[in-house]
């Protein structure tokens, strides 16, 4: 089953167009990597398929809903960008942020049970965070925010998790331990769409990758990108081989 | 002091400040939270601005002033939100915009209608000791409407104003959300200022949110600061303004003041 | 800070910006008639009377505008500039005057301050209220006492009258400036504008001065009525809900008067504690009135009014009247017969 079809999409800011006829599809149980250098609009074609931001051409489809028009949003789990400067000071708790995950499957009026707050105990203990339930978010590091943010995601069980760099702020040790988790949960089924400029490591757990840079340089499985004569030719050998981890052989064993 | 305190609940007017200066209050606390921590708290200022337009209008009609302000001002806060949306302009500065608007409407009818601008400057500073039986249950009733809609959509509220964009990809109508926060502002802030008048009705929804936020350290406790803070403000401003003869208006601004002041302390202390 | 810049802006707005001409008692401006602007009703009044067919009056406040905050716009200084009398009530009436002399060029204009001669009393407060403290009830009974006492005009200045005089003193300092509202003080306002009349028109000056001799006679009328009338009242303590104008015609019949405000504006909010002694003073003396002033909306009264069941009745200060008032053609005889028929009713005079 399809679970996103992107289909030429295009993006303006302003009247600069930023994304330009991008075509690309996922099925459930894929684990996607959009990679591309700083500036290339990967966050802008996460938030427009989202429909934070409006397509100028083109159209997203989301579990086969125009997405404009799709409103089973407890199916989709987001984890943003984190920023630094956000909201200093805001008065609430780890437990009180991932609980705001639940609210996509509520309706009106969105209230939280106590079998809600079992849910995101649960989730918290997945991640080996519950120690900072209590916590105020303002007060964690960048790390610790950014696996708060993937609990919140996640606590709603969602079937496609959508991450926005999610691991800049993440320590090597804890990025392995980050990506576990993804790769947990696209075995049992999910999928995973994850943006990152860290094309190095991204090889080691994304079957499909799409490489972009305003529009789609690549999209297909990691074999094939590896082999692509085209993409040497794009990328240059060296550059080639960084991103496949051949010299590890890491991604074509998968 | 026990027994004057109960000498002054016998006077009609001021158990009927207590009653709707507390709702309004109560009001004005919820609100002011989350309109301080979207950084929007100065639409209150501004509303209130607008407000004195509008009151100058119902002069010139000869309406009552809230009938014609409670809709027009209304109207003016989704004019804000729609301006600092659309047209590329900050929030602060679409509220000073606006704001100053309304004031030079005020000034202008004061100028064409002549003759009333002692009373449209009653309005400036308001008079919670002289509010009449109507103007209680109109209060009590619009703020029970407040207060059930920010109850019903507490969360929806809560996960807009700590990130509009996750909120969105909740499913949450973010777009109406904040028009419904902006209208009951409006309307908050239109009996706000009957009550305490132009200049002290920031203070109302702003103190009782910074106070929380210097001791809070998860939502629910935020709401609970702000909400008592505020009504313990204006019940204690109203009786220490009884007990030493002092103005009530400004006697209240002093207690939030001085509630503040003891949060910051026990912030840092702690 | 951002509200206290508005209000600022507002305020000299409103002050600064006032739309449009002065009111105009008769529109034919024929060449010969002598150009009067007066700046309070009373004196556009007293004026339009004297001069009658003779000049054009002009009513320099526009109508309905609170007397206390008005100053002068550029227009309204050409407006003077251009006229042959300009009659002011006094000093600490319109302070703005002092400025204004300076930059006036027409030599001919005649400047006529009426309060020339009269005795200003220190600015009238409801006594007791604020500094005396605790013994609040207590000063109430007393001004009562002394009202009683000075029933008497002899008795105006007893001892104890101006040991409380001398105590506003110390807090005020500022001069009454609403001598108006006192027949005797009225006289000899009407006197001074005849007299400016007749210097700047000697040929018509018969007419005008027995114009006014005919007016003051009338005034003298209702000054009697209001004597007969004041000395058999029930109650000799106004309350009164807004900043009291009624100073020299209080003290010169005896009355005492209490207001909730403690400051001079009615802008400001009164205290709870000085509003609850009110309502209990009156439910003590079983008044049944309380009064208020023109152009504000009594709210305070009103509050008053709820709590004791006491009516709202209007004293008029007449400083300055409405576009309605204008046009029921009211005069200053007129308000002030008004004026004594409440205080009949409000004081319960036989």
């Amino acid at each position: 089953m399809k679970v996103l079809e992107a289909e030429d999409l295009s993006v303006k800011y302003q009247d600069a167009e930023v994304l330009t006829g991008v075509t690309f599809s996922t099925s459930s149980g894929d684990f996607l990597g959009i990679v591309g250098p700083n500036g290339s609009g990967k966050t802008t074609l996460v938030r427009c398929i989202l429909n934070l931001v409006p397509a100028a051409a083109g159209s997203v489809r989301l579990f086969g809903t125009a997405n404009d028009r799709f409103d089973e949003w407890s199916r989709i789990g987001y984890v943003p960008q984190v920023s630094d400067g956000r909201k200093r000071g805001f008065p609430a708790t780890v437990g009180e942020i991932v609980a705001t995950g639940l609210l996509s499957r509520k309706r009106f009026p969105r209230r939280l049970t106590r079998k809600d707050c079992q849910t995101v105990d649960e989730t918290l203990e997945l991640l080996a965070i519950q120690d900072l339930k209590g916590r105020m978010i303002d007060r964690l590091s960048g790390g610790q925010r950014q696996r708060v943010f993937l609990a919140r995601a996640l606590v709603g069980e969602p079937e496609l998790l959508l991450l926005d760099e999610p691991t800049a702020a993440l320590d090597p040790s804890m990025r392995d331990q980050f990506y576990e988790t993804l790769i947990a949960f696209s075995r049992r089924g999910g999928t995973v769409i994850i943006v990152t400029h860290d094309s190095g490591s991204i090889g080691r757990y994304a079957a499909t990758l799409l490489y972009l840079d305003r529009r789609v340089i690549f999209f297909g499985s990691f074999q094939q990108f590896c082999r692509s004569e085209r993409m040497t030719d794009y990328f240059g050998e060296h550059a080639q081989h960084l991103i496949c981890h051949q010299h590890e052989g890491g991604a074509l064993d998968r | 002091m026990i027994a004057e305190i109960f000498d002054a609940l016998q006077y009609a007017f001021i158990q009927r400040a207590l009653v709707a200066g507390s709702l309004i209050a109560l009001n004005c606390s919820f609100l002011g939270l989350f309109l301080v921590l979207r950084r929007f708290a100065l639409i209150g200022d501004g509303l209130a601005h607008v407000a004195f337009g509008t009151i100058g209008l119902g002069l010139l009609l000869h309406s009552h002033p809230i009938y014609v302000s409670v809709p027009l001002v209304m109207l003016a806060s989704l004019w804000i939100l729609m301006i600092s949306e659309k047209a590329k302009i900050h929030g602060d500065a679409a509220i000073g915009l606006v704001a100053a608007l309304g004031v030079a409407t005020g000034v202008m009818l004061a100028s064409v209608g002549r003759g009333f601008n002692v009373d449209l400057f009653s309005y400036l500073f308001g008079s919670i000791l002289a509010i009449s039986r109507g103007e209680v249950i109109l209060s009590v009733m619009l703020s029970l409407v407040v207060l059930m809609v920010i109850v019903l959509f507490m969360n929806d509220l809560f996960a807009i104003t700590y990130e509009e964009e996750y909120a969105r990809v909740l499913g949450i109508k973010t777009r109406r959300m904040t028009s419904m926060l902006t209208i009951c502002t409006a309307l908050t802030v239109v009996l706000g200022i009957r009550v305490v008048g132009t200049m002290l009705i920031s203070s109302l929804l702003i103190f009782p949110a910074v106070t929380a936020l210097q001791v809070a350290r998860c939502f629910r406790t935020a709401i609970i600061i702000a909400a008592a803070s505020s009504v313990l403000s204006v019940v204690f401003g109203v009786f220490i303004s009884y007990l030493f003869n002092l103005p009530t208006g400004a006697t209240i601004v002093y207690v939030s003041f001085l509630l503040f002041g003891t949060a910051y302390l026990c912030g840092r202390l702690f | 800070m951002k509200s206290r810049t508005c209000l600022a802006v507002m305020l000299s707005l409103l002050i600064t910006v006032h739309w449009g001409f002065p009111v105009h008692a008769t529109d034919d401006p024929g060449p010969e008639r002598l150009q009067v602007v007066a700046t309070l009703f009373p004196l556009f009044d007293w004026a339009r009377i004297i001069g009658g067919e003779k000049s054009d009056v002009n009513l320099l406040l526009p109508p309905g505008v609170e007397a206390h905050a008005f100053e002068p716009t550029p227009r309204d200084i050409v407006a003077i500039n251009k006229a042959d009398l300009f009659i002011y009530t006094g000093e600490s009436m319109e302070p703005w005057v002092r400025n204004l002399l300076g930059s006036l060029t027409n030599r001919s204009l005649m400047i006529v301050d009426s309060s020339e001669g009269i005795d200003y009393m220190e600015e009238a407060r409801h006594e007791g209220a604020g500094a005396e403290g605790q013994g609040r009830h207590d000063s109430i009974h007393d001004h009562e006492k002394e009202a009683a006492r000075r029933h008497d005009p002899d008795h105006q200045h007893s001892r104890h009258h101006d040991k409380i005089e001398g105590h506003h003193h110390d807090r005020h300092g500022g001069k009454d400036p609403h001598i108006w509202l006192e027949f005797g003080n009225a006289r000899k306002m009407v006197n001074h504008i005849a007299r400016a009349f007749s210097e700047k028109d000697p040929a018509s000056a018969d007419l005008y001065l027995s114009r006014a001799a005919e007016y003051n006679n009338q005034l003298i009328q209702l000054e009697k009525a209001y004597e007969q009338t004041l000395a058999g009242c029930r109650h000799k303590t106004l309350v009164y809900g807004g900043h009291f104008a009624f100073g020299y015609l209080a003290a010169r019949y005896g009355l005492k008067h209490i207001s909730p405000y403690q400051g001079f504006t009615p802008d400001a909010e009164p205290t709870p504690k000085r509003i609850a002694e009110l309502i209990d003073y009156m439910k003590q003396s079983g008044m049944k009135a309380i009064f208020f002033e023109e152009g504000i909306e009594p709210r305070v009264a009103k509050v008053l009014g709820r709590e004791t069941g006491a009516q709202l009745l209007l004293l008029h200060g007449a400083h300055n009247v409405t576009k309605e008032e204008m046009a029921r053609n009211v005069s200053y005889l007129s308000i002030m017969e008004e004026n004594l028929e409440r205080l009949t009713r409000g004081l319960e005079c036989s």
